[in-house]
C-alpha cells in the first residue's frame, strides 16, 4: 500500500491461514524421512523410502504414465483454449 | 470476402476445436448419462433402456433425500467457512501486503493446489488418525487423545482445506480493484472500520464474493475425495453415494439419476440467485 499502514490482526490471521494450507504438506514431507513405518513418532532420519521408490519398476512406470498424460493434456488444452480465447476475446464474432 | 467477414471466419475456425471437445466430451456424455438415468439396471450391471422416471422417484425417498440434504448442508457450511477465513486473508493481501511481495504471496497460496489433492487428503489422515501426529503429540504432552478422523468434522476440514484458494483468489481480484479513496472518504466522515467494511467494501466486492461462493459451493456439492477418505463409512455424502452406485451396486441408471438430481439442485440455485449472479458477471 505504500503508506506504511499495518493491520496486525489481519496479518496474524493471514499467517495462520498460510500455516493451515502448508502444515499438512510440510508434515508429510518431513515424515517421509521417518525411520518408523507405522507410527507418527519420530524414530530417526532415513532415505530408505526414497531408495525404495526409485528401485520400484511399478512406481517408475506409473510416474512415466502420469508425466505423459500431464504433458499431452497441457499441450492440447493450451492449444485449444488459447484458440478459443482468441476467438472470444478479440470480439471478432460480434457484428461490426 | 471483406476483411470483416474473413476475420469472422477465422474466429469461428479458432473456436471450432473447443466446441468439438465440449460436444464430444461433455454434451454427448451428459446426454448419454441422462438417457441412462431413465432406464434400469440389467442383471449383469448394464443398462436396460425402457424409459421411466422410476429412478428419480426412488431418489426422492427419505433415505436418499437425507443424503442429498446433508451434501447441500456440507457445501453451504464449507462456503461460509471459506468466506469467513478467506475474506480477511484476501483483504490483507490486497490492501496491506507490501507491493513487492504481493505476487509472491499469491503464488505461495496457490502452490499447495499444485500438489495432488489425494495426497493432501492423505496428509490430513496422517495428522488426524488415532495414531496420527496430533494424537501422538497430545499423548507426549500427557493429554487425552481426540477422535478427529472419520467424522463430519474431518470432512468439513478437508473440504475447506481444498476449496480455500478458490475463495481467496476471486475475493483478492475484487478487493484489488477497490478504490482506496472511497475507504478514506468513509473514514473522514467518521465511519468505524466495521461500518466501512459493511457499507462500502462488501457491496463493492459483491462480484468477487459471488464468484468465490459459486466456485466453492458447486464442487463441494458433489465432493467425493474428502468425504470418502476423511469421513469413513459412517458419513455418506452424495459423491460417495453416486460412486457406490456405479462401483459397488452396479446400478448405473440410479447413479445417473442421482447425478442429475445434483445438477438440478445447482440449476435451481442458479435460478434463485440469478440477479446477484448477473450483477457479478457484468462487473
Amino acid at each position: 500500500m505504500g503508506d506504511g499502514k499495518r493491520a496486525p490482526a489481519l496479518g496474524s490471521l493471514t499467517i495462520l491461514a498460510y500455516l493451515f494450507l502448508y502444515a499438512p504438506i510440510l508434515v508429510l514431507v518431513a515424515f517421509s524421512f521417518n525411520e518408523s513405518r507405522l507410527t507418527a513418532e519420530w524414530k530417526g532420519f532415513t532415505l530408505e523410502w526414497y531408495a525404495r521408490l526409485l528401485d520400484s519398476p511399478q512406481i517408475r512406470l506409473s510416474l512415466r504414465n502420469s508425466l505423459l498424460v500431464a504433458a499431452v493434456t497441457t499441450a492440447v488444452a493450451t492449444a485449444i483454449g488459447t484458440a478459443a480465447a482468441l476467438a472470444l476475446g478479440r470480439g471478432t464474432l460480434r457484428r461490426a | 470476402m471483406t476483411q470483416a467477414r474473413s476475420r469472422r471466419t477465422a474466429a469461428l475456425l479458432l473456436l471450432l476445436p473447443c466446441l468439438l471437445v465440449l460436444v464430444a466430451l461433455f454434451v454427448a456424455p451428459q446426454g448419454m448419462v441422462f438417457e441412462a438415468s431413465l432406464g434400469r439396471r440389467s442383471a449383469y450391471g448394464g443398462v436396460v433402456h425402457d424409459w421411466s422416471a422410476a429412478n428419480y422417484a426412488r431418489a426422492m425417498q427419505p433415505l436418499y433425500l437425507g443424503i442429498l440434504a446433508r451434501s447441500v448442508g456440507l457445501a453451504a457450511i464449507t462456503t461460509v467457512a471459506c468466506l469467513a477465513l478467506g475474506l480477511p486473508v484476501a483483504y490483507w493481501l490486497a490492501l496491506f501486503a507490501p507491493e513487492r511481495h504481493r505476487n509472491g504471496l499469491l503464488v505461495l497460496m496457490i502452490l499447495p493446489f499444485w500438489t495432488s489433492f489425494l495426497v493432501r487428503m492423505y496428509a490430513w489422515v496422517f495428522l488426524l488418525r488415532s495414531e496420527g501426529l496430533v494424537n501422538v503429540t497430545l499423548g507426549a504432552l500427557g493429554l487425552p487423545a481426540l477422535s478427529l478422523l472419520y467424522n463430519d468434522f474431518a470432512v468439513l476440514l478437508g473440504q475447506v482445506y481444498g476449496e480455500l484458494p478458490f475463495m481467496i483468489l476471486p475475493l483478492f481480484v475484487s478487493l484489488e480493484k477497490l478504490d482506496r479513496s472511497l475507504l478514506e472518504a468513509a473514514a473522514d466522515r467518521g465511519a468505524t472500520p466495521l461500518r466501512a467494511l459493511l457499507r462500502v467494501t462488501l457491496p463493492l466486492i459483491r462480484p468477487g464474493i459471488v464468484a468465490g461462493c459459486v466456485l466453492v459451493f458447486v464442487p463441494s456439492l458433489g465432493a467425493y475425495l474428502a468425504p470418502d477418505l476423511l469421513g469413513g463409512a459412517r458419513t455418506v455424502y452424495a459423491g460417495s453415494l453416486i460412486q457406490s452406485q456405479f462401483a459397488v451396486a452396479r446400478d448405473m441408471p440410479f447413479g445417473a439419476a442421482l447425478s442429475f438430481v445434483l445438477t438440478l439442485i445447482v440449476l435451481a440455485l442458479l435460478v434463485v440467485f440469478r440477479r446477484p449472479l448477473k450483477a457479478a458477471q457484468e462487473a
